[in-house]
């Protein structure tokens, strides 16, 4: 059912006016033979011409020492990421700032209303505060700034999302006592979410749903059956990228 | 007369009666929330509040909205009023460090229809961006700040197909008021709900702004003292609004935002008070000025030190240290803020005569 899932999907980007995939894939067809892409093909193209999806969406700027790009994601394929845990008054703490609005859009596609944190760690500590948050989704970086605030609460959060594609598991899991709940989300800006791993010592990540997940080499390759703006097929991440490969 | 202090209360009661409410609100996208700058010794508000039932139509018809807003709060409730309105609205919303030439070719490729922000980070977007990118953009709304002359030079330069609209929002207090196509910029007339004074007038009559506001059913805020200074226009206007005032900054001179920065006074005593075996006085100028087209903030340090005449290395040594000292960011120094290309160096005049204490000490002045 998958394989026949996955072709289907082939063909339909295949046939697309959006000519992205298909100037890569040329003649191929099966999946099992496609090409891989990279961040540097997101990098080389303009949004303009990897977009296989209209609809309502946010526009993400993506800056990376290698170049900068758009990344488009439809607010209803956000709210289907799985960026957060269900609760009353979310917090986002995420030091860029795109990411910071997708994932608070994420909150809102969920019904929730969130609080977008500044970067400033006292203002941020501070509205925290004042909102009595309940849950929290940041990233490695910027969570630490925040446990001067996370020590001093009388309960615990619902729940602790940390997102990102790189995790040092020793520094973070302490944090987990301030959480009911707490998992990594491996993630990136142009990808979106595709595994999560309960936050411990020794995380095992699995393969979010439509997520399909393999190794070439030292490298993950991830495909996504998503029918989002700009599809993510055979995408292949720089080796060492990932802390963490997913169980495949 | 409500105060900071009042207005606190109320937003505070206001956020405490959505924090007990026994469920979550039906419609979570009905609420925003709003952080306050915290400037000028203050600490910052929160406030929770509903989106106006007109404003899912602030963004009708826009295809491809582009946002320049300062807070990360504000640019969210944009972004929410995007996803509000009918139609395939793509959103993209600018951050400051965004603000490269790298930008140059995503922004052209993005094709606004609709720019949307602060004017001095829609003016350096415009400074930015190709002219035939300007030329596709058909409405500009501008919010936060006053207009100056510069910004609007630049904004129209570019911009020269747009329609430009601009309103009064404050944090805690929303939408205040709205230009129209008759008035020039930074006049506005009330909104609906909305009735505005001017007390405290000067013989120009300017004054410090009242707002009185109802922000829900049970709560209103009645004569807040926004921090702002206005006068009013008695001509009547041509769209028909009797009541036209126009807004002329901040009353207190404690800060001046500019070039994405917050020239605060206190924190140049704080700078100033290191250096008093230096100078015994200082007045600090900050301006906004086109650079190679690029728009950068300028400081000019005027400085009053009695006795002997200061070395140009004495200068040049003030010039860097004090640089290196002075925030103008949470985390960034007027020295970082040089290097990075967004500022011009200090400039730094010693005068020969002390400075004349006026009202108030002025010792931060923009000069537009």
């Amino acid at each position: 059912m998958q394989v026949q899932t996955v072709q289907n999907y082939i063909d339909r980007l295949y046939n697309h006016r959006a000519d992205f995939y298909r100037t890569r894939w040329r003649k191929r067809r099966l999946f099992s033979e496609l090409p891989f892409i990279s961040r540097a093909d997101f990098i080389q193209t303009p949004l303009s011409a990897r977009r296989y999806e209209q609809k309502d969406s946010l526009v993400k700027l993506v800056r990376t020492n290698k170049g900068w790009f758009l990344s488009e994601w439809g607010f209803e394929d956000i709210g289907r990421e799985a960026f957060g845990i269900e609760s009353r008054r979310p917090m986002v703490y995420i030091s860029d700032s795109h990411e910071a609005i997708e994932k608070s859009m994420w909150c809102y596609e969920h019904n929730m209303v969130p609080l977008i944190g500044e970067m400033d760690p006292d203002i941020a500590m501070y509205a925290a505060s004042k909102y009595q948050i309940d849950s929290l989704i940041t990233d490695e970086n910027s969570l630490p700034k925040l446990l001067p605030y996370l020590r001093n609460r009388t309960e615990p959060l619902v729940g602790l999302t940390i997102l990102g594609l790189s995790f040092n598991v020793e520094t973070l899991a302490p944090f987990s006592e301030y959480s009911q709940r707490s998992r990594l989300v491996l993630c990136r800006a142009e990808t979106g979410a595709f595994a999560e791993a309960t936050l411990s010592p020794d995380p095992v990540f699995t393969l979010l749903p439509q997520c399909i997940g393999e190794r070439a080499g030292d490298s993950f390759v991830l495909t996504k059956l998503a029918d989002i703006v700009t599809p993510i097929v055979k995408y292949k991440f720089e080796p060492g990228a990932l802390s963490h490969i997913p169980q495949c | 007369m409500l105060d900071r202090e009042g207005i606190t209360c109320i937003v505070e009661r206001t956020m405490y009666e959505f924090i007990s409410a026994p469920i979550s609100p039906e419609n979570a996208d009905a609420y925003r929330i709003h952080m306050s700058s915290g400037t000028s010794r203050s600490t910052p508000i929160l406030t929770i509040g509903r989106f106006m039932p007109a404003s899912s139509e602030k963004f009708a018809a826009v295809e491809n909205l582009l946002l320049c807003c300062g807070s990360r709060t504000v640019r969210l409730s944009n972004v929410v009023l995007a996803r509000k309105s009918q139609g395939n609205c793509k959103v993209l919303a600018l951050d400051f460090q965004d603000l490269s030439p790298k930008a140059r070719h995503l922004v052209d490729d993005f094709l606004a229809n609709c720019v949307s922000g602060l004017p001095s980070f829609v003016a350096r977007v415009a400074v930015l961006i190709s002219p035939s990118t300007g030329l596709a953009v058909k409405t500009v709304d501008l919010s936060g700040e006053r207009l100056t002359a510069l910004h609007a030079s630049l904004i129209r330069d570019v911009f020269c197909d747009a329609k430009i609209q601009m309103s009064y929002i404050a944090a805690e207090l929303g939408l205040i008021a709205r230009s129209c196509k008759f008035t020039p910029f930074n006049y506005y007339h009330p909104i609906d709900d909305v009735s505005v004074e001017v007390i405290d007038a000067n013989e120009l009559g300017i004054g410090d702004l009242l707002i009185t506001k109802r922000l829900s059913p049970t709560i209103s805020v009645e004569r807040y003292r926004i921090g702002d200074v206005a006068r009013f226009h008695n001509e009547p206007c041509a769209c028909g609004a009797v009541i036209t005032f126009e807004l002329l900054g901040r009353s207190s001179n404690d800060y001046i935002k500019v070039a994405g920065a917050l020239i605060r006074r206190d924190e140049f005593d704080r700078v100033a008070a290191l250096f008093r075996h230096l100078f015994d006085d200082y007045r600090a100028e900050v301006e906004e000025v086109l650079v190679d087209g690029m728009l950068k903030g300028k400081i000019t340090l005027r400085v009053y030190r009695n006795g002997t005449s200061p070395t140009p290395a004495l200068v040049d040594t003030l010039v860097h240290d004090f640089s290196r000292q002075v925030f103008l960011t949470p985390n960034q120094t007027l020295l970082d803020l040089v290097e990075k290309g967004l500022f011009l160096p200090l400039q730094v005049r010693f005068v020969r005569e002390a400075f004349h204490q006026k009202n108030k000490d002025v010792k931060l002045t923009l000069t537009v």
